[in-house]
Parts: C-alpha cells; structure tokens; sequence
C-alpha cells in the first residue's frame, strides 16, 4: 500500500473554483465590514478573561499524608516538591497514553504492512513494552512518595489536552502506518524533552536512585525518537539521518 | 432562599436580558470541581435543549404561538448557551459522554427509587442497566483508545461495570414501547386536553390568518 497520500480531487483550494473565487472577491469589495476593529479587539478580550480565570486545576493533596511526614521523603521537602510531583503525574499519563497509542500502531502495522526502511511488528511492540515499563515505574515512584498514581496532575491535564490530536490521527481508520509514524514523532518529541526536565527535577531533589530509573528511561525515550525519525525518512524517500 | 415555584411571581420576559459577560461564566474545573457538578450543568443543559426542542415543534404545529414561543425561545436560548458553557474547554468530546453517563445513571436510579408504581420502577431499572452498560462501554474505549481512567471523571460516585451481553442490548423497536404508559398518565384527561377542548381543527388554521394578526 502507498502509504504518502495519492493525488486527487482536493477542493480546497480557490483555484479549483477561480469564477466563484472571483465572485468571493468581487462581493467583498462591494460588502466591506459592517463596523470597525482588528485582531487587537480579540486580544483586549482574552486578556480581560484571563485576568479574571480561575486555575485549570491544582495539585492533590498527598494519599497518604501520615505516612509521607514519617517516612519524610526527601523529594517532597526539596526545593519544588508540587512541581516534582505533577511532573511525574504528567509522565505517567504521558506513558500510559503512549501505550495505548503504540497499540494502535501496531493495528496500523497489521492493516498496512510496514514500507522499505519502516518499522516490523516487533520494533513496534518492543517501543510500547517500554511505554509500559516506564508507566508502571512512575506508577511506583508516586506512590513511593505518597501521591495518588490515579490522579489527574495539572501538567497531566494540559499535556493531555495539547496531544489530543496526536491520538485522534492514529485512531483514524483511514492514516496508514506513516502518516501514524508522524502524528508519533510529535509525542516522541515532547516526551525527550520531558524525560530531560523530569530528570533535572529529580536532581534538585537530591533523589539519586530516581535520576539512574528516569536517565534509563530517557536512554529509551531517545532510542524510540531515533528510530521514528528513521522510519519516517524512510516512508518519505528523504536520507536517514541518526538511523540505526 | 429557595425557589418555589407555587409562590415566585418570576421575572417579565421583556425584563429577561442576558450581558454578554453574564452569558459567558467562568467553566468548572475538570480536576477540583465534584463529578456532581458537571452532572447538573448537563442534566440542565439538557432541560435546555429540550425545551427548545419542544418549542421548536409546537411553533410548526401552532401557528397562533409563533411569536410568543419565539419571544420565549430567544431567552431560553441564552440560558442553554449559557449551561453550556460551563463545561469546561480541556474537556473532550469522549470525557463529556462519559459524563452524560454518569447523569443517566444517577437521574434514572433517583427515579427509579421514587417511582410508586412497581411496573415503571422496573421500567426504570432496566433502562439503568442500559445506562450503566454505555459507561462501561464508553470507559473502554477512553481506556483503550486515549488511555485515560473514565473514574477520573465519575469520581467514584457511579459504578463502572458491565451491563448485558452485546447480543442481548439490540432488540426490536417494538420492544422500546412501555406498555399501560397511557392508563397511569394522565389517564383522567390530559392538561393539554383541558387546554384544548375548545379548539376546532380545520386544515390551514396554523399557519393562517391569527399568526398574522399578532405581528
């Protein structure tokens, strides 16, 4: 299967209409704005919302508060504890999502079949055991520290939302497998970057067995954005570049 | 003070005005607000939308409140969007259905506990079931497909368990109808009947000469 869109009867383009195009434009010659503004107007209202906005949402208050003040965790004494935390609430989701997404990879992988330079079924399945490895690690960490692994974080929240799109790619019977790649590679991306600032937390708080689980997982992170980088120059004929 | 509606002589509809910033609340919050707050902004956002349904349909069907429903419709329209909008923008489509779940649940098992009549209390029931078996069903796929927990949402408030085999949920239209319905409700005569005793029905009176006259 081709798995670059083909060539076809596009519509949205106004070259494909240029008589009603030029109508369009004639019209709006002769009916110009009813009242005055610009995109500034639109600004002076967002600012006046978001100054009176409440929070999205706030950090939960600690699952097992007595437990926590004896066992007196050194990660929630540090200097940004709330950031830590959510932090590691974001990865969880962030990992759990991701696994969901790599089986649906694999469903695409069964449609489709892979292309020249693409992945195999086993590359695939290799990426989403470690999504869940790193699921199920920050399901302990917060819990080591005496958070709720089932809370929804603030930073859980926005990630969730700012990738929403990511899933509804991949779950679209009509992508094919590199399409999918592609809409992976944004939530590869994101997940490096945050993998890293993950790890610079944990550092503040002077956590040395979390920085060696997190850099691992980071030594992963890299090895899955490498190989969807590579997958995707493949699928679209460009040079592999930091390929395997 | 509570409303009650037997004594609260309510506001004139010519003095119900919406400011663009009345219309336009600040949301709740998907994470520190209870799941009990998105249930009443969509049970009401429900009302809302029904009303508007109705009103809709018997404008077509009498011509004579045209004008009267429209007039209504324009306030009501303004509250709905206003319910509305109390839902917040980070909520998705598939987390707004779990939540119109958890709303079918909670009102049909409220009903289901007050109804006195043991035929439309089991009616109630089983339409629970349903309920319960549609957030199941849309819990999985939010688990499977985005990788979220639905119980985020529900808060623990409402179970998530499986209702009846997949084979056992398709059945026939006819099987959607209640029987004796009508010989528990209004079995002594309708309000709508009282309304309408007087009324005699010729073809074109909707939309004739009596909506004309009111403009």
């Amino acid at each position: 299967m081709n798995q670059n869109s083909p060539l076809g009867t596009n519509r949205t383009g106004i070259t494909v209409a240029p008589e009603r195009s030029q109508a369009m434009l004639t019209g709006m010659d002769e009916f110009p704005p009813t009242s005055q503004g610009s995109a500034q107007d639109l600004a002076q209202v967002r600012m006046a919302y978001a100054q009176i906005a409440e929070p999205v949402g706030s950090m939960p208050l600690p699952a097992r508060l007595k437990d926590q003040l004896q066992t007196a965790v050194k990660a929630v004494q540090g200097e940004k504890p709330m950031l830590l935390m959510d932090k590691l609430g974001e990865r969880l989701a962030f990992e759990r999502t991701g696994t969901r997404l790599y089986e649906a990879l694999v469903s695409k992988y069964d449609a489709f079949g892979s292309f020249a330079g693409g992945p195999s079924r086993e590359d695939l399945e290799h990426v989403l055991r470690e999504e869940f490895n790193h699921f199920m690690m920050l399901h302990s960490t917060i819990e080591q520290f005496g958070g709720d692994p089932t809370a929804v974080t603030p930073s859980a929240n926005l990630q969730a939302t700012a990738g929403h799109g990511i899933g509804m790619v991949i779950a679209d019977p009509r992508t094919t497998l590199l399409q999918s790649l592609e809409a992976i590679l944004i939530a590869e991306l994101a997940d490096n970057a945050c993998w890293e600032a993950l790890i610079e937390l944990a550092q503040d708080a002077g956590e040395d067995d979390l920085i060696r689980q997190f850099e691992r997982a980071l030594e992963h992170e890299r090895e899955h954005l490498q190989k969807v980088t590579a997958w995707v120059a493949a699928g679209q004929g460009r040079t592999q570049d930091g390929g395997e | 003070m509570a409303l009650d509606l037997l004594k609260d002589n309510g506001v004139p509809l010519d003095k119900q005005r919406f400011t663009w910033k009345e219309l336009v609340q600040p949301p709740f919050s998907k994470l520190d607000d209870d799941a009990f707050t998105r249930v009443r902004v969509i049970l009401m956002n429900g009302l809302e939308s029904e009303a508007l349904r109705f009103s809709h349909a018997c404008a077509r069907m009498n011509g004579d409140l045209q004008l009267a429903l429209a007039q209504v419709r324009r306030i009501e329209q303004h509250q709905h969007t206003l319910v509305n909008w109390l839902n917040p923008p980070d909520q998705s489509p598939l987390e707004t259905t779990i939540g119109f779940e958890q709303v079918a649940i909670e009102v049909t098992a409220s009903v289901a506990e007050s109804e006195p009549d043991p035929y439309l209390a089991q009616v109630y029931r089983f339409g629970l079931l349903e309920d319960f078996d549609h957030m199941y069903r849309y819990a999985a796929l939010m688990d499977r497909v985005e990788g979220k927990d639905a119980n985020t949402l529900v808060q623990s408030y409402s179970d998530i368990l499986p209702g009846r085999p997949t084979s056992l949920e398709h059945r026939d239209p006819s099987d959607d109808l209640r029987r004796d319905y009508r010989s528990h409700m209004n079995s002594e005569g309708s309000p709508s009947d009282t309304v309408s005793a007087s009324y005699v029905w010729t073809p074109g009176t909707e939309m004739a000469a009596p909506a004309r006259q009111s403009r």
